[in-house]
């Protein structure tokens, strides 16, 4: 054996070893997504049944998610995405604008409303929410996207994520922008939002997943017969006190988990590139 | 990079237009000369679509009347009643826990229902269930020292546990009835616990229970243990009672070894043990019934066994509370008797499984289509309502440590008791 295909071989096995790896890997993340498919096409009451059951027809679940009239799950997913989309967008701009400020402006007491804007973290969520919800009801902006989406336009993590990035964007670029003649928003809008489309794509996407998940919001701003409510609130209609209807709360979850995937699907490079950005200093 | 430019403008008046102006505010149905009540509920799909029904009987019969029916997620009912009640947004009526209406009576959230002649109403009611409505003026009047008695809800829902048992296994050890007392519980569970396959170890135990104080109720009650005093000011969970019941729990898993073990961390939990026939008995309600038939179990249910003080199970379920700033609180009442009439009730029951919350409507249940709810109708017959006491939730917190630690033997059952009384008196009676 020659010592090139003895390499091939040696590059074979570790190829073969490393996609085992990979494979299991595989199994154990996509076995709920499995688990959840199966469930969404058994038949009603079977969910926990093991034998193997399917509904008749066997989209039966699926189908009655959409149709159902007392159930409007499309109504649900318009405004998830609505909420989702333009809270992420929204979010992604403000921290833009705030992380920008903070990276390369001077101004008195910066650093100390940097790090009074970053104590608030440690903050439980939960104790803004009566607050927040007394606010919104004297706006009287119940029952609407703007109750939802407002309050969580100001994201302090999100900040944080978009100064540490901007930091790293050089300022002889930003000072030869201005010596060009440059207006502040044209530096914003051509220099730093460009060069930041990696980490305000991550940025995007945790706030858009935060949205499309935010249960105890969107339930608390919402009376039980307004039209805005969302997935989450509409998945968990499923459970009573003591029963689940399981089966149509996965058909549900098969579809209130499409929109994730196709945007991680497009954006997984952004992402990964964003995560990443800042973990080394050069 | 004039396309970008272009596509983040676009993409930010997209959001900004959404946001703002996609807001058109729900059309408020109008019905001219009715009186609107709104009613928010957290039944599961099947049970709404019943209600509906029972509601629109209701409306016709009551044609000045409009119950306006909204469902609101149980996962999130607390908060979204509690914040509505901040900013007076709160409905009419709302479907509570049962372990709820100590906190809202507490806090004047809810009406007491009494002078509508709730009392009378309640007579007919399974009394474990109504109790939990039921408090004495000395609970929610601050310096009063009256027990004169007032309703602030109506049970829509009761339910309770009994023993579950395995038939197949009780035929395999030769046993032919359930056991009707503890002693015979233990002899039972003894016979049930055995290594099937000869490796040694116990693979098949007699008995399994959970670790919560609401599952441990159905031993408390049937061995007499009193919760607190006369006046709610004082745990008395040191008591002979309530040492010999402790104990019996601890002896089940470290003496007779008969449990599994299912009230640890991490172990095999009670329904999925005795789905996948590891245990032969277990405590549970009729909520299962539907889950152990699916699963191929060939399965009996029979009363809690005796005790000191008979049989007895633990209460759950929910209630129906008049809001404090309903509009029409008679009409509500109104809606609630007809609620748990024997009409209702019978259609409910019937449609559902369920147990009724009227006594008189237990003549009315065709028990040939489920045969199960019979026991279950029987059982809450002796059920014993939850101890009256407003933070339920802290007491199933304190207690469920203090068992665990009798249990695990990291404390004697003495010791685990008198230190839950402690905490319960600090913690939750003299706060």
């Amino acid at each position: 054996m020659s010592q090139v295909q003895g390499q091939k071989t040696v590059v074979f096995v570790k190829s073969l070893i490393l996609y085992l790896f990979m494979s299991v890997g595989a199994v154990f993340v996509l076995f709920p997504f499995f688990w959840m498919i199966f469930v969404a096409v058994k038949p009603e009451g079977q969910a926990f049944s093991l034998t193997v059951s399917f509904a008749k027809p066997l989209w039966k679940n699926f189908i009655s998610i959409w149709c159902d009239p007392s159930y409007p799950f499309w109504r649900f997913f318009i405004n998830s995405v609505i909420v989702a989309t333009s809270g992420g967008i929204l979010t992604t701009l403000f921290c833009a604008m705030g992380g920008y400020v903070f990276a390369k402006k001077d101004f008195y007491g910066k650093n100390i409303l940097f790090w009074f804007l970053l104590s608030t973290m440690m903050i439980p969520g939960m104790m803004f929410l009566v607050p927040q919800f007394a606010i919104i009801t004297k706006l009287d902006w119940i029952n609407t996207y703007r109750g939802m989406v407002l309050p969580h336009v100001a994201s302090v993590f999100g900040i944080f994520l978009m100064r540490q990035y901007i930091e790293t964007v050089p300022t002889s670029l930003i000072e030869s922008a201005k010596i060009d003649g440059a207006s502040e928003l044209q530096i914003f809008g051509k220099i730093i939002i460009p060069l930041s489309s990696a980490v305000m794509t991550t940025l995007f996407l945790l706030t858009f997943l935060f949205h499309w998940s935010n249960f105890l919001w969107h339930l608390v701003v919402n009376t039980p017969d307004s039209s805005k409510l969302t997935i989450p609130v509409g998945l968990a209609l499923f459970r009573g006190q003591y029963q689940m209807d399981w089966e149509k709360m996965m058909a549900a979850s098969c579809f209130a988990i499409i929109p994730i995937v196709i945007i991680f699907l497009i954006a997984q490079k952004f992402f990964i590139e964003g995560l990443t950005t800042g973990a080394v200093k050069e | 990079m004039k396309n970008f430019f272009y596509l983040s403008l676009f993409t930010i008046h997209y959001s900004l237009f959404t946001v703002f102006f996609g807001c058109g505010k729900i059309q408020k149905q109008k019905y001219e000369g009715k009186k609107v009540i709104t009613l928010w509920e957290t039944y599961s799909n099947e049970e709404h679509q019943v209600f509906l029904d029972i509601v629109s009987d209701f409306e016709k019969l009551n044609t000045e009347i409009k119950v306006n029916v909204q469902r609101v997620p149980f996962s999130g009912m607390r908060m979204k009643l509690m914040t509505s009640m901040i900013t007076h947004t709160a409905p009419d009526i709302a479907r509570v826990d049962v372990a709820d209406p100590p906190r809202l009576v507490i806090s004047k959230s809810i009406i007491d229902i009494t002078p509508f002649g709730a009392i009378e109403l309640a007579r007919n009611l399974v009394s474990a269930a109504v109790n939990s409505n039921i408090f004495e003026e000395k609970f929610f009047i601050p310096g009063s020292t009256s027990s004169q008695k007032h309703i602030f809800g109506i049970p829509d829902q009761t339910t309770g546990v009994a023993l579950f048992y395995n038939r197949e296994m009780f035929r395999r050890a030769g046993i032919k009835n359930p056991p009707e007392n503890w002693d015979q519980f233990v002899v039972i569970a003894k016979k049930l616990t055995v290594d099937t396959n000869g490796d040694g170890k116990i693979d098949q135990f007699g008995f399994a229970m959970d670790n919560s104080l609401w599952w441990s109720f159905p031993f408390y009650n049937t061995f007499g243990v009193k919760f607190l005093s006369d006046d709610g000011k004082n745990c008395l969970l040191n008591s002979d009672e309530a040492k010999k019941c402790l104990q019996f729990q601890v002896d089940l898993y470290h003496k007779y070894k008969v449990e599994a073990g299912a009230w640890q961390a991490g172990s095999v939990s009670c329904d999925q043990g005795f789905i996948n026939k590891k245990y032969a008995m277990i405590f549970s309600g009729p909520w299962n019934v539907k889950k152990f038939k699916d699963s191929g179990i060939d399965f009996g249910i029979a009363l809690i066994p005796k005790g000191k003080a008979g049989t007895s199970t633990n209460v759950g379920g929910t209630d129906m509370v008049v809001l404090r700033e309903a509009k029409h609180p008679k009409e509500c009442y109104e809606f609630l008797e007809y609620l748990v009439s024997v009409d209702a009730q019978k259609k409910w029951c019937n449609l559902l499984g369920q147990i009724p919350v009227n006594l008189k409507a237990y003549s009315y249940i065709d028990t040939s289509k489920n045969p199960e709810i019979k026991v279950f109708m029987e059982q809450m017959k002796t059920a014993i309502a939850r101890p009256p006491v407003i933070d339920y939730d802290q007491l199933e917190y304190v207690m469920n440590q203090e068992i665990y630690t009798a249990r695990t033997r990291e404390k004697t059952v003495e010791k685990a008791l008198e230190d839950a009384v402690k905490r319960i008196n600090e913690e939750i009676l003299n706060y």
